[in-house]
């Protein structure tokens, strides 16, 4: 835990640096892509790939919970799930907002944009489930629905290769690419992303990890009767 | 046996999920989807929707997300700190009446 103030003042730095190349030092895309807000790009594509990241994270606690059914792979689910659907919804708010320059509309019920949603409603539906959970079976039941529910990453991410839609595909393999200074800009703000989301899931999970062992110790304070139980 | 049922069926959905979208393929759909982002003219004076507007409106709502799921965490950490002296407290203030 040393090293975490100056890993988050890292996180921190990166961030504003990417934020000031994207609007300032990026050019202003072509008109068709959007204009002037082809630059949400720079925040809305890495916003994804930290959705993947929490997700990633839930699904190996899940895994990991219905297996062992230890607090501390109950906590990292925890903690993948809320930083998926954080950044999920900043996918969601980000992604309408570009599109109604560059297609016209806020939302078209293109696959990807659907499929995202879809799997937001699923990690809040799991979020909304594991703070309501009381027992170990709650937990079972949310860490199930965790790994069910992330069946439908893939299809996120490939339903711009498989089914025809408006979502452009850019920095795929058959996708058509960034102008040099646009690559450069994405890369500082995926490497801010990624260092941003590994501070924020530890930090969460370990705050997570610390109720769950708090509310074991009063718990057995008050089996041993050290304490009251309105104390609890 | 319930958690063996329970891996079969997750690994069938992860399996079959992207093999219907893929016997499912429209051929040339990612060729028709590809797209290149190059430097623009971007003269924001003849656009007709407000570019400046909805970009500064991206950014600030995923800034008031980031910074508002920090704050909900260092909320989180706080209280947990504060309730863990309390029992700490708690449990100091009964040991004496117990010896």
């Amino acid at each position: 835990m040393r090293w975490m103030p100056a890993i988050s003042g890292l996180a921190f730095a990166l961030m504003a640096a990417a934020l000031w190349t994207a609007l300032d030092w990026a050019p202003v895309a072509q008109d068709s892509a959007g204009g002037l807000t082809q630059k949400i790009f720079y925040f809305h594509v890495p916003s994804a790939y930290v959705m993947y990241i929490g997700v990633g994270a839930c699904v190996l606690g899940s895994l990991g919970y219905l297996f062992q059914r230890t607090p501390g792979w109950d906590a990292l689910a925890q903690a993948g799930a809320e930083l998926g659907v954080v950044f999920a919804s900043i996918v969601l708010i980000t992604g309408p907002l570009w599109a109604r320059k560059a297609w016209g509309a806020y939302w078209a019920w293109d696959p990807r944009l659907t499929t995202t949603l879809l799997g937001t409603l699923i990690f809040v539906a799991y979020l909304v489930l594991h703070s309501n959970a009381a027992g170990e079976a709650e937990k079972k039941f949310s860490a199930a629905l965790a790994v069910m529910g992330a069946c439908v990453m893939p299809v996120i991410h490939f339903s711009v290769q498989l089914w025809r839609g408006q979502h452009p595909t850019v920095i795929t393999s058959r996708g058509g690419g960034l102008a040099p200074e646009m690559g450069k800009t994405l890369a500082l703000s995926f490497t801010a992303f990624t260092i941003m989301a590994a501070v924020l899931l530890f930090v969460r999970a370990r705050v997570a990890l610390g109720e769950a062992r708090l509310a074991e110790l009063r718990t057995e304070a008050v089996s041993q009767g050290l304490l009251d139980e309105e104390a609890v | 046996m319930k958690l063996g049922g329970f891996a079969l069926v997750a690994a069938l959905v992860v399996v079959a999920g992207p093999s219907v979208g893929l016997a499912q393929q429209q051929p040339g759909a990612a060729d028709e989807r590809s797209m290149g982002f190059r430097p623009g003219l971007g003269d924001a004076a003849r656009e007709r929707v407000p570019g400046g507007r909805l970009l500064v409106g991206a950014y600030t709502a995923a800034l008031v997300l980031i910074g508002g799921y920090v704050a909900f965490i260092a909320r989180r950490a706080a209280k947990l700190e504060e309730d863990m002296r309390r029992l700490e407290d708690d449990l100091a203030r009964r040991a004496p009446k117990d010896e």
